[in-house]
């Protein structure tokens, strides 16, 4: 999966953000990868939490709040 | 031209007062002067200012830390010229301001399609056109050199929204002009207070300032409403930077979450650093104090989301090793 390829899934696809964050294995093997436990070691190491606000954060239009 | 000065007698002469008391009093009389002269959208009008509130209420809205300071820089500038004001004076460019900013918010929010109720409000760009003028027909005759001003700065706001609206990409000459353009409107009441005090001299860095803080403002917007702008085709600076910036196949949406964010936050310390330089020029506490406020909590939401951008390239680093190794493994299968 390319950097690309995950920033459209995380503007794009929330789904995919909740079974990554909840199950990295099974998310994982839904889009065709097979694990290592190294892998999902890692995996469960990273916060995605900041990576959804992020998401929210853009997805959400304040502009015009502050002008 | 400044010089050819009236002013009108009978002033009520006292401290310059906190602006809050009088954006409340505003928003009440304007309801008020809805329900009066113009009965028939008033209940509807009303609520759409409330709506447009992100707290829901329309006078809090006005003074709100992260909203442009439109009803506070006169009191700021009259603070720093006077010790005693005349409050009317100022309650009634509050109530003025107030007004000019439903007028072009409803413009507005029909111009970039963020309208839901506008069209159906619109006959009430009359009333708030009207009120937005009266107050500073009370204190100007026809020929005093303020409405020149008025007429340059009124007209700047369309100038610059319809010079936006036509371009397809932005250089930062562009941006600088039509930000500054863009909230030209806030100039307005800045020049009635020079011209009131009659210190026209004090005018020409108070309205560099707001050029300088307009800037910040709508890159600060084009910042964090990226995404939305994007979804819109709307022309921005800073997207149309991304279309230069991006190497070839990369998306927008990509280079934003790799590098562009960051490139804007720099954006915006560069600018808030000559917005900085103006404020010491103007020698006033409060808008030094708002400065800071301000800076603190766009500080804050830039720490958030770059916590999260960096988790997200740690993985994307994760799921490249993944890949890297998948093909290993296959290879060395085959």
């Amino acid at each position: 999966m390319t950097f690309e390829d995950l920033v459209h899934k995380v503007l794009h696809e929330p789904g995919f953000w909740n079974q990554l964050k909840s199950d990295p294995e099974k998310a994982l093997k839904s889009h065709g990868f097979q694990p290592t436990p190294a892998h999902l070691a890692a995996l469960k190491k990273l916060d995605y939490n900041s990576i959804q606000s992020v998401a929210q954060t853009f997805q959400r239009a304040q502009g015009k709040q502050i002008c | 031209m400044l010089e050819e000065l009236v002013i009108s007698p009978g002033a009520h002469i006292e401290r310059v007062p906190p602006p809050h008391g009088q954006i409340v009093a505003a928003i009440e009389e304007l309801r008020a002067g809805l329900r009066d002269r113009l009965p028939a959208l008033a209940a509807r009008v009303s609520r759409w200012m409330d709506d447009i509130s992100p707290n829901g209420q329309a006078a809090r809205y006005f003074a709100h830390p992260q909203m442009f300071p439109m009803l506070q820089l006169p009191s700021w500038l009259a603070g720093t010229i006077c010790d005693e004001c005349d409050t009317a004076f100022h309650a009634g460019l509050v109530y003025s301001t107030a007004n000019g900013y439903y007028y072009i918010r409803l413009l507005d929010n029909l111009m970039d399609g963020h309208a839901t109720v506008e069209r159906e409000l619109l006959p009430a760009a009359t009333f708030f056109h009207t009120e937005f003028c009266g107050v500073y027909q009370r204190y100007f005759g026809p020929y005093h050199p303020f409405w020149r001003l008025f007429t340059r700065f009124w007209l700047a706001c369309s100038e610059s929204v319809a010079k936006e609206a036509a371009l397809d990409s932005m250089r930062f000459q562009d941006f600088a002009e039509i930000s500054a353009g863009k909230f030209a409107a806030a100039k307005i009441p800045l020049s009635a207070v020079a011209c009131r005090y009659r210190r026209p001299d004090v005018l020409r860095v108070w309205l560099k300032f707001c050029d300088a803080l307009a800037c910040w403002t709508q890159m600060l917007d084009d910042l964090f409403d990226w995404y939305d702008d994007l979804e819109r085709k709307s022309c921005t600076y800073l997207l149309s930077e991304a279309v230069r910036r991006k190497s070839g196949n990369e998306s927008v949406e990509a280079w934003m979450m790799r590098e562009g964010f960051s490139w804007g936050v720099q954006c915006l310390r560069d600018q808030m650093l000559e917005v900085r330089r103006l404020a010491l020029k103007l020698r006033c506490p409060a808008l030094v104090e708002y400065l800071e406020k301000r800076e603190g909590i766009v500080q804050a939401e830039v720490t958030e989301i770059s916590k999260g951008l960096g988790s997200l390239k740690e993985l994307a680093a994760v799921l490249e090793w993944f890949e890297g190794d998948s093909r290993r493994r296959s290879k060395y299968d085959l």
